[in-house]
């Protein structure tokens, strides 16, 4: 069946070019820093010829990049799954008010008890259970709306606004206690990662990707319909439960470590689906790539940027703003056209 | 493969939908189930596909009570084909009929398997949607959309093939084209086919047996000539019909409503 063949054979190019593309941003990253890019220093750096110094240096850059890469990935796959569970392409983790719910909750934590900044553990899982929050209010306002498409997105905005309303000053609060300026939590930074970040988001992006594979034609079925998931012998209740609950976790997890970066999460599913259909065994692993190549190339752009600003570094959302509200309007128009 | 249903009575937020309906389908026969709107139809074919769970009575597939197969036992079973399907998210055709091989997968296997692609190939050529593959559903005519639908129904492999308003949308040629197909395809692999239908006079020339409905009843069953009946007609749909010989065979004419 030549049809399936060439969509294999499309999911296979299209998984190595982005492997090599993440390659080769990876090492990018590595190289750049507010001394600017030096092939040579990197290459001297991991032969072992450098300082101490410098290894230092490169174990800080290499926690930033891996911590960049992976919320990426995380928020492709996340928005990927609420774009299949919502049936709607303009889901995403930040448009239906998952990261600002999220957001929310971690900052009202800080505010209450600013020391549990240096302890992951516990904001990753307030921010997962602040992630569902903002996704159960969402879906039970549109439902109340009549639940259809738009009255979802409406809905998504409507939370959305007041989560990000509520955590702007929450987060000045947590300015005040803890000195970080609160622009880098609110529009997402990889400047503070650390080392220790990075096993919270492997396996967290380990296990959403595993589940969601697992349930992957239970998804594809899902697309169709309740009832035509039902028919199928799926339980599409289970189903939208589990998709959600990962996209919640996968979303918490990126707003506990790196704070919100937005866009990347709608932006991926619809690069993806260009490359490889919407079949999720394809999409979903492409999407999480396609995640984490862009954002990883943002946070390059933003180290660029910020180059020997005295005034501290661009936050990482602004850069993926910038390019998912036109990308936005492009699907926009390409929807609205049937 | 024999089907039962058994005083079933089905409520949609306790409004009546289903009361006391008794029918028995066959394998080999197109029951189609006509009535007028609201009289049921659909709900009988969603309840026999346990989307809709009867409040009261029973159904049987081959005398087993059908609450007893799991799901994807019983989507081994059973294939129903909604008109209605979202299309929010492009998806291709081929993505599409597809997914109708999954109750036959294991669940975590990863691709489809050489069986699976031929029944796809088989299908979608016998009903004339090969060359519609790589299209997205969107950009279907709702007639090709129709027989993407049966396509993917048939991929399924059911027992039970339950079709609502298979016809509609479609053109002159397709709808005998389809319907044609469907008894071909009943015939042949015994399968029990119950169709919805709107339109009389093709349930006169495709239907076996012929289930009329109204307000949640069964009012008729038996061969289309029994049922189709100028008076049985009047009385249920409250139209004037006239009876029409044409080639040998009657055809039942609305002329005017009821007054």
């Amino acid at each position: 069946m030549q049809v399936y063949r060439a969509q294999i054979r499309r999911f296979f190019a299209s998984a190595l070019t982005l492997s090599l593309i993440s390659v080769a941003t990876f090492l990018a990253s590595l190289g750049i820093g507010p001394a600017g890019f030096s092939v040579r220093w990197l290459l001297e750096v991991i032969s072992g010829e450098a300082l101490r110094e410098a290894q230092v240096v490169l174990s800080i850059r290499l926690a930033r990049t891996a911590v960049s890469y992976l919320t990426g990935a995380i928020l492709g796959l996340s928005g990927a799954l609420m774009q299949g569970v919502t049936r709607n392409p303009l889901a995403d983790p930040f448009i239906l008010g998952l990261s600002s719910s999220a957001l929310t909750v971690v900052s009202a934590a800080l505010v209450l008890q600013p020391g549990l900044l240096a302890t992951r553990y516990y904001l990753v899982v307030l921010a997962f259970a602040g992630a569902l929050l903002g996704y159960t209010i969402t879906v039970a306002l549109s439902r109340l709306a009549g639940g259809g498409s738009v009255s979802l997105v409406l809905s998504g905005i409507a939370v959305s606004a007041f989560f990000s309303g509520v955590s702007h000053v929450l987060l000045y609060a947590v300015q005040r206690a803890t000195g970080i300026p609160y622009i880098l939590l609110l529009a997402g930074s990889a400047s503070a990662a650390l080392a220790r970040d990075i096993p919270y988001l492997l396996t967290s992006a380990a296990a959403c990707l595993a589940i969601s594979l697992a349930i992957s034609k239970g998804l594809n079925a899902y697309l169709y319909g309740d009832e035509y998931s039902q028919q199928l012998g799926f339980n599409p209740r289970l189903l939208s439960l589990a998709a959600s609950a990962i996209a919640s976790l996968g979303t918490g997890v990126t707003i506990a470590v790196t704070g919100i970066v937005g866009f990347v999460g709608l932006a991926s599913p619809h690069i993806s689906r260009f490359l490889v259909g919407s079949d999720h065994r394809f999409l979903l692993p492409t999407s999480f790539l396609v995640g984490g190549v862009i954002t990883l190339v943002a946070d390059v752009v933003v180290r660029l940027i910020s180059m020997g600003s005295p005034y501290g570094e661009l936050p990482l959302g602004t850069i993926t703003s910038s390019i998912g509200g036109p990308f936005i309007a492009y699907v926009l128009l390409r929807w609205s056209k049937r | 493969m024999r089907i039962r249903v058994e005083g079933v009575e089905v409520e949609y937020d306790s409004t009546p939908a289903l009361r006391g309906v008794t029918v028995e389908f066959e394998a080999g026969k197109v029951t189609c189930v006509v009535g007028p709107n609201g009289a049921g139809k659909t709900t009988l074919l969603k309840t026999l596909a346990r989307l809709v769970t009867p409040s009261r009575g029973a159904i049987y597939i081959d005398g087993k009570d059908y609450r007893y197969y799991k799901p994807r036992e019983l989507a081994k079973l059973v294939a129903y084909v909604d008109p209605h399907i979202s299309k929010a998210i492009p998806s291709t055709v081929f993505e599409f009929i597809a997914t109708g091989r999954y109750p036959h997968q294991d669940l975590l296997s990863a691709g489809y398997s050489e069986e699976d692609l031929l029944m796809v190939e088989r299908v979608s050529k016998e009903l004339g949607v090969h060359h519609l593959l790589c299209r997205k559903l969107d950009q279907l005519s709702s007639g090709e959309l129709q027989r993407v639908l049966i396509a993917r129904a048939l991929v399924q492999e059911p027992r039970v093939l339950l079709l609502d308003e298979p016809s509609a949308h479609l053109d002159l040629r397709y709808r005998l084209e389809v319907l044609d197909t469907v008894r071909r395809v009943t015939a042949r692999f015994g399968k029990v086919t119950v169709v919805a239908l709107h339109d009389l006079y093709l349930a006169s020339l495709y239907s076996d047996l012929v289930v009329l409905m109204e307000g949640g009843r069964v009012v008729a069953v038996g061969r289309p000539e029994e049922v189709l009946r100028k008076e049985v007609i009047e009385h249920v749909y409250g139209v004037v019909v006239e009876e029409v010989r044409v080639g040998g065979r009657t055809i039942l004419v609305p002329v005017d409503l009821a007054r």
